[in-house]
């Protein structure tokens, strides 16, 4: 047998032996490749998460004030379908705006993906951990609390079922104050629960709706991260808040942070972390735009009083179908002061920007963006049109005068 | 019946014909001999001669059409599928990254393998006698190789093709007067978009393999009309030993074809394909680089004005074109690197290069800064004419150094520059690669 023969032969021996031996590996690999991509998807979520959700979701996904936690079983297990739409859509009659690029958000189906992925698999250490470093702790509130001679002076209250009382006035205060307030008393993410209505309701009926949660609404199901005695117990203590309460117990309200409202480089600083923590997302670092206008131009800035700048804050946008929301009930009057301060502070130094209002969709395809002019249906005036790519001058095609 | 069994013995067994008729039919109707003629001359079939390397290059192409066509069913040309769709190849489909792999890997070895044939080729003077043309269209097919290569970078759609696609195509728009209308033309608009992703893809899978296929047949087709490759002229009386092509040239392709498939497998079983982030249009790594193997050209322009660096690989590989021109001598064709003395200018060019391009390149990096120099002159002039200038009549005195000290013929010197030229190359590839760190600043690879 000659040299060349013999190389033939041992490199097909090689590839004879190695071939199989893959194809019967591959089943694993390609285990192994899924959950090395979920976890990419998981930190890819983070870094996402942290940019434009832990705004309102809290740093590690623990929810702030009314806005829901997310880091809960009952989302671990919610179906993919659910939790994409409600992404990428945005939840009707709440905070949530959609986030889709189709629905005049910023992510696109990939990122939502990621998302999704997170609530379902994350871990949400890791992300509280990737915000601390970004330096974006937004102000936690401790969570609503009440002390244990308390909770023994309710099971006080009822010799039967007190125990089950304040059993269940603990887990309202760990797992429902965020949207059904301290008191019960609701919000706009959730109805209120201290109510006549409430108490006159079967004790199997809560229990239900707890189970199962409300279809069309952020009440999820609860089976899956309570225990029946757990909901048992929140539901005998929604039937007889009202009795709780005469006896003067509340639960504790978290603690607003302090600061010095008429120190004005106090008032600056708070300015921008309200703006750092809120108003980024969408008007861009610095006020440099993005979904929302270029904040940080002579435009905006001299055509608008304080007073204009304040009222646009509290009552969100002004233009028809603008998607700026409303502030007032969620930022005090001292945080939105010190917003405007710092607006104010930009003033000097502004650019002028061609189009501060510039939309993502880049003004439509050139033959839509001239501004209709009956006297001549035919061409326009071409340098009309609305909107156009932020900042980047528009394409070519719009420069060239007319 | 017996007659069925003889017919069945010989299909399998090839049992040699025994009648003319029988044998010229066995020659007619066999592909092998339709590629290769009946009897090679033993000289070369050497190993040493051609390193297999056209060969290997054909057999790279086959198996990226094979593995091309295979993805191609699962791939989705759409900036938002196009990743996606490559994840659900690594982590749904039997084999999916084995394939991918295969082609990623097959597409870089082409690259390496087109070019030493490239290499081999000219050092043999392998467009000698007649063989201008096939010269010609060999370096349209590594240009086409390149393309290849370039468009399909971009397909994954990953951070690393976002970035090197945008960065190679920033190269496109410093030619002058034409160059951004290019760019724009094949990016689709000025931005590397979904018009670019899905022009590439159409460039990649129906209009480059249709050139290979026409250009690779031909190229073919003229080694063999110009009567096999390249072999140095004998005396009339000398007897060269001729050896038929089966099974003799058959079976060194087939081993060197089973070693290369057994080798490249096994490099993909244990380096897979890589994939970056999604590619971020907002995000641009730091350093960006192009493509390794454009790595050369972008570290050019680290040292000069972005015409100059346009200009320079440009006169030469025009230089490389017109080279059956240049070098005209005949007589030394088949020998390596000429002759003797040929052989000591490649040696002097290499080791010239190995020398120089390291010194300028860290002189550039530390001291050498040409537009404070000559503060009153236009940039296109101190870091653009002056140094092209320059190195053009480094490699002119390169040549005529060869030529008036070093005794050598046209044909010798030429081998000399060009061992510089493409060392120098190699050099500045090897820099760009793995001596760039962020912003480009030369640094010890970790």
């Amino acid at each position: 047998m000659n040299t060349n023969k013999l190389i033939s032969l041992l490199a097909l021996t090689i590839l004879i032996i190695v071939i199989p031996a893959y194809a019967w590996m591959e089943p694993t690999r390609l285990e192994q490749s899924q959950a090395d991509l979920r976890q990419e998807f998981v930190s890819d979520a983070a870094v996402i998460y942290v940019e434009n959700c832990a705004v309102c979701h809290g740093a590690a996904g623990e929810g702030i004030s009314a806005m829901p936690s997310l880091d809960n079983d009952g989302l671990h297990t919610a179906d993919y379908d659910t939790l994409f739409k409600t992404i990428a859509r945005g939840r009707y009659d709440t905070a949530m705006a959609p986030w889709h690029s189709d629905e005049g958000g910023s992510l696109n189906d990939y990122q939502i993906d990621e998302l999704v992925t997170l609530i379902r698999y994350g871990d949400w250490t890791q992300v509280g951990e990737l915000a601390a470093q970004r330096g974006l702790i937004p102000p936690t509130l401790p969570a609503a609390a009440i002390e244990p001679e308390r909770l023994a002076e309710i099971a006080a209250l009822n010799a039967e079922s007190g125990s089950q009382w304040a059993a269940g006035m603990q887990l309202y205060a760990a797992n429902c104050t965020l949207c059904h307030g301290i008191r019960g008393e609701g919000s706009d993410l959730a109805v209120p629960l201290n109510t006549p209505n409430i108490q006159a309701t079967d004790v199997v009926e809560l229990q239900r709706i707890i189970n199962q949660g409300v279809p069309g609404t952020l009440m999820a199901g609860w089976e899956n991260s309570l225990q029946p005695a757990e909901i048992e117990a929140l539901a005998e203590f929604l039937q007889n808040w009202h009795l709780i309460e005469a006896e003067g117990i509340e639960l504790t309200p978290p603690q607003p942070i302090q600061i010095d409202v008429d120190n004005p480089e106090d008032m600056l600083a708070l300015g921008e972390r309200v703006y750092n923590s809120t108003c980024i997302v969408c008007h861009g670092e610095e006020g440099s735009g993005g979904t929302g206008p270029v904040l940080n131009s002579q435009q905006i800035l001299t055509k608008n009083s304080d007073e204009q700048l304040m009222q646009t804050i509290i009552n969100g946008g002004l233009r028809p179908n603008s998607s700026m929301p409303a502030f007032g009930d969620r930022l005090t009057s001292v945080e939105m002061e010190a917003v405007v301060s710092l607006l104010r502070s930009w003033e000097p130094t502004a650019p002028w920007v061609e189009n501060p209002r510039g939309t993502a969709q880049g003004g439509g395809p050139p033959w839509l963006r001239a501004t209709p002019d009956a006297n001549n249906p035919i061409a326009p005036n071409t340098t009309q049109g609305q909107g156009q790519g932020q900042g980047k001058g528009g394409p070519p095609w719009r420069n060239s005068g007319g | 019946m017996t007659e069925n069994t003889s017919n069945w013995r010989q299909k399998i067994l090839y049992k040699p014909e025994t009648d003319d008729r029988s044998r010229m039919r066995a020659v007619a109707n066999n592909l092998i001999l339709h590629l290769h003629p009946t009897k090679v001359p033993a000289p070369a079939l050497r190993w040493t001669y051609t390193w297999g390397l056209g060969g290997l290059s054909a057999l790279t192409a086959t198996l990226l059409v094979i593995t091309g066509i295979l993805l191609m069913f699962r791939y989705d040309a759409s900036i938002e599928r196009a990743y996606t769709s490559i994840q659900y190849m690594e982590t749904q489909v039997l084999f999916g990254s084995f394939v991918r792999g295969l082609h990623h890997w097959s597409a870089n070895l082409l690259v390496i393998t087109a070019f030493l044939h490239m290499i081999r080729v000219f050092l043999t003077g392998g467009f000698k006698l007649g063989r201008g043309n096939n010269w010609l269209v060999g370096l349209f097919l590594l240009a086409l190789v390149l393309a290849f290569n370039f468009t399909g970078y971009l397909l994954p759609w990953d951070q690393l093709a976002f970035w090197a696609i945008t960065v190679g195509t920033s190269l496109l728009s410093y030619v002058p007067v034409v160059g951004t209308a290019v760019s724009n033309f094949l990016l689709g608009g000025p931005e590397v978009g979904q018009a670019t992703l899905r022009n590439f893809y159409a460039i990649h899978v129906a209009v480059l393999p249709v050139l290979l296929a026409l250009f690779m047949s031909y190229h073919f087709w003229k080694v063999r009309k110009d009567g096999g490759i390249s072999q140095p002229i004998r005396d009339k009386n000398e007897r060269v030993e001729r050896l038929t092509t089966i099974p003799h040239l058959v079976q060194i392709e087939f081993a060197a074809a089973a070693v290369l498939i057994t080798a490249l497998t096994l490099w993909v079983i244990f380096v897979p394909a890589p994939l970056e982030a999604l590619a971020d249009p907002s995000h641009p790594p730091n350093p960006a680089k192009a493509a390794w193997y454009f790595m050369g050209l972008q570290e050019l322009l680290l040292h000069m004005h972005p015409l100059a660096a346009m200009a320079l690989p440009g006169i030469i590989v025009a230089g490389f074109i017109l080279i059956p021109w240049l070098d005209k001598q005949d007589d030394n064709i088949g020998l390596y690197f000429r002759s003797r003395k040929g052989k000591q200018m490649a040696l002097v060019g290499a080791i010239w290069a190995l020398a120089l391009i390291p010194v300028l390149v860290i002189a550039d990096e530390l001291w050498l800064d040409l537009p404070a120099m000559f503060p009153t002159w236009p940039t296109l002039i101190s870091t653009g004419l002056l140094p092209l200038l320059l190195t053009l009549a480094a490699l002119i005195a390169i040549y005529l150094i060869f030529r008036e000290f070093g005794h050598a013929n046209p044909s010798e010197a030429l081998v000399g520059l060009f061992i510089f030229l493409i060392v120098s190359f190699i050099l500045l590839t090897i820099v760009g690669i793995f001596f760039r760190g962020a912003n480009m600043a030369l640094v010890w690879p970790v």
